[in-house]
């Protein structure tokens, strides 16, 4: 799940989207690989285009060994179901019943998609074992947090479950953190897929779409600047848009590998993932897709 | 040949690791006590250095709260990287506001003062004797430590000089939230310059290691190895 190269872009109506995932140092240094996971699609569903990204953070610990591949069952987990949510929700006419629905379906069904998927990988990898040992201590094994969004012709759907940051830079450079922060969480624990209770620790939100640049990390980014609200960590996200400006997407996510390896060397040591949204306007046109998006998935996972 | 794009804006810091010394300055501590203290402290710097060598993601945040008739920053209230931590010499005097120590450290782990991602705040507490505050304000302050965040996951230890009938162990026992630890009992000079050094890097290692994610429900506190057996030359007691 090391990124090499540059990171995909994938384009759509709405805007751009890429990604990528870096091995921490401390991960390198101690021989584990990077635990992180992100996916992103890009197409027409129900006849509307869509951005989807997810990002998922593996738990380090060691009773959590099977991090890795928790976290990327959470990511192909959580594309497939943003892919079929809310069939109806053009029809919400505002974002507080489309929240709502939100809020009440999905948190449960991607919980319980994961669970699934995460049984069906434990058979197949531990065989007979699998029933003989504890089941809560099995799925404790591939513990992750989830970031995820779905960006409509008129919302942002997002939610969370656990650490990591979603946030958002408007066209007039303020940075707004969509969901709340939880205040419960200090040092480095974590809520997570795995956590008994996983469904109540969802937060999410809905917003009317609006342009600016939409940002889903790990806490390996945001830990390397101080923390999610540490000026210097919004000084990076202001000054990473000056940089796509300034040099173009392509050139920044062709860079973008190396600086998140220098993030992670010089400050947090945690694997870092970071996706980046630009999001257009709803009546401006999108003059930077990258590739064509013809409703065929066009999916990409590191 | 491709344009160099320049790293976004930024500073990039590792994790903090927030260390606090809290040193009893009462008139008893005079003497080979205090003495032995500065001595321990200043030597524990190196090997605390040396033991976080191999976890370059850690910044260590120095701090200190000294406490006699009231309680004061020694190094603070902005704490110091190790790299310029100067360990100034301590007097003695006075009593033992340990209270007033204790609720300056709460105020210090609060969610306000702390940032709140980062590993375990390692506090450590030396004292000789009994609190002279009253026992209503040292319970409350301890009450405040067991209810804050910062608190509860610190990793808490605690070094009683001196003869057992000459301090308060069970009060000392309720700041220490290490129980295979326990309270570390120093009798002679020696036995405190091994146990702050073994306290002090132990600690720091243990706050360290515990950069592994955990779940929420599941968490426990970073619980530190059993201490080694004191194995002393002295018999000269305090």
């Amino acid at each position: 799940m090391n990124c090499s190269g540059s990171p995909p872009i994938h384009g759509a109506d709405l805007g751009w989207a890429f990604g990528c995932s870096r091995r921490g140092a401390s991960h390198l240094r101690g021989g584990k690989p990077c635990q992180d996971a992100y996916a992103l699609w890009s197409g027409t569903f129900l006849s509307a285009p869509q951005l989807i990204a997810a990002v998922a953070d593996g738990h380090g610990d060691r009773q959590h060994d099977l991090s890795e591949i928790g976290a990327s069952l959470a990511t192909q987990v959580a594309v497939q179901e943003l892919l079929s949510p809310l069939p109806k929700d053009a029809l919400f006419e505002s974002d507080h019943a489309l929240e709502e629905e939100f809020a009440r379906t999905f948190p449960e069904r991607v919980t319980e998609s994961w669970l699934v998927r995460v049984q069906e990988d434990a058979k197949s990898r531990l065989g007979e074992s699998y029933t003989a040992v504890d089941p809560e201590a099995t799925i404790r094994r591939y513990g992750t947090t989830l970031l995820v969004t779905r960006v409509s012709p008129r919302w942002i759907m997002l939610a969370q479950i656990g650490d990591g940051d979603i946030l958002f830079l408007s066209l007039d450079d303020r940075i707004v953190y969509p969901l709340e922060t939880e205040n419960a969480l200090v040092g480095l624990s974590t809520y997570s897929l795995a956590s008994r209770n996983a469904i109540s620790l969802w937060k999410t939100a809905v917003l009317p779409r609006e342009g600016g640049l939409l940002l889903l990390a790990t806490d390996g980014l945001s830990d390397s600047f101080g923390g999610s609200d540490h000026p210097e960590f919004q000084r990076f996200v202001r000054s990473l848009r000056q940089r796509i400006g300034e040099y173009g997407i392509g050139k920044v996510a062709h860079s973008l590998p190396t600086w998140l390896s220098q993030y992670s060397d010089q400050g947090s040591g945690d694997d870092v993932t970071l996706v980046l949204m630009d999001i257009m306007p709803e009546e401006g046109g999108n003059n930077q897709t990258v590739e064509d998006t013809d409703g065929t998935p066009n999916r990409s996972e590191n | 040949m491709a344009t160099e794009i320049p790293v976004p804006d930024g500073q990039v810091t590792k994790r903090a690791l927030h260390f606090f010394w809290l040193t009893d300055c009462s008139a008893s501590m005079g003497g080979k006590k205090i003495a032995t203290l500065n001595q321990a402290i200043r030597e524990a710097l190196p090997l605390i250095k040396k033991a976080v060598e191999s976890h370059p993601q850690v910044q260590i945040l120095m701090s200190a709260i000294k406490f006699s008739d009231e309680a004061e920053w020694h190094i603070g209230p902005d704490p110091v990287t190790l790299d310029k931590f100067v360990w100034n010499e301590l007097s003695a005097d006075g009593l033992t506001a340990t209270a007033k120590a204790l609720r300056m450290l709460a105020q210090a782990l609060s969610i306000e003062r702390m940032p709140r991602r980062g590993f375990p705040p390692v506090c450590i507490l030396i004292s000789d004797g009994f609190c002279t505050d009253p026992e209503e304000e040292y319970m409350t302050a301890i009450a405040e430590l067991n209810k804050i965040p910062w608190g509860m996951k610190a990793i808490r230890l605690a070094i009683a000089l001196g003869e057992e009938t000459e301090y308060n162990e069970k009060e000392l026992l309720k700041f220490v939230n290490q129980p295979t630890v326990g309270l570390l009992k120093a009798h002679n000079a020696e036995e405190l310059l091994n146990y702050i050094k073994w306290a002090s890097t132990e600690a720091t290692l243990s706050s360290s290691r515990s950069k592994s994610k955990d779940l929420k429900d599941d968490s426990t506190n970073v619980v530190l190895s059993t201490p080694p057996p004191t194995i002393t030359s002295s018999t000269e007691p305090f």
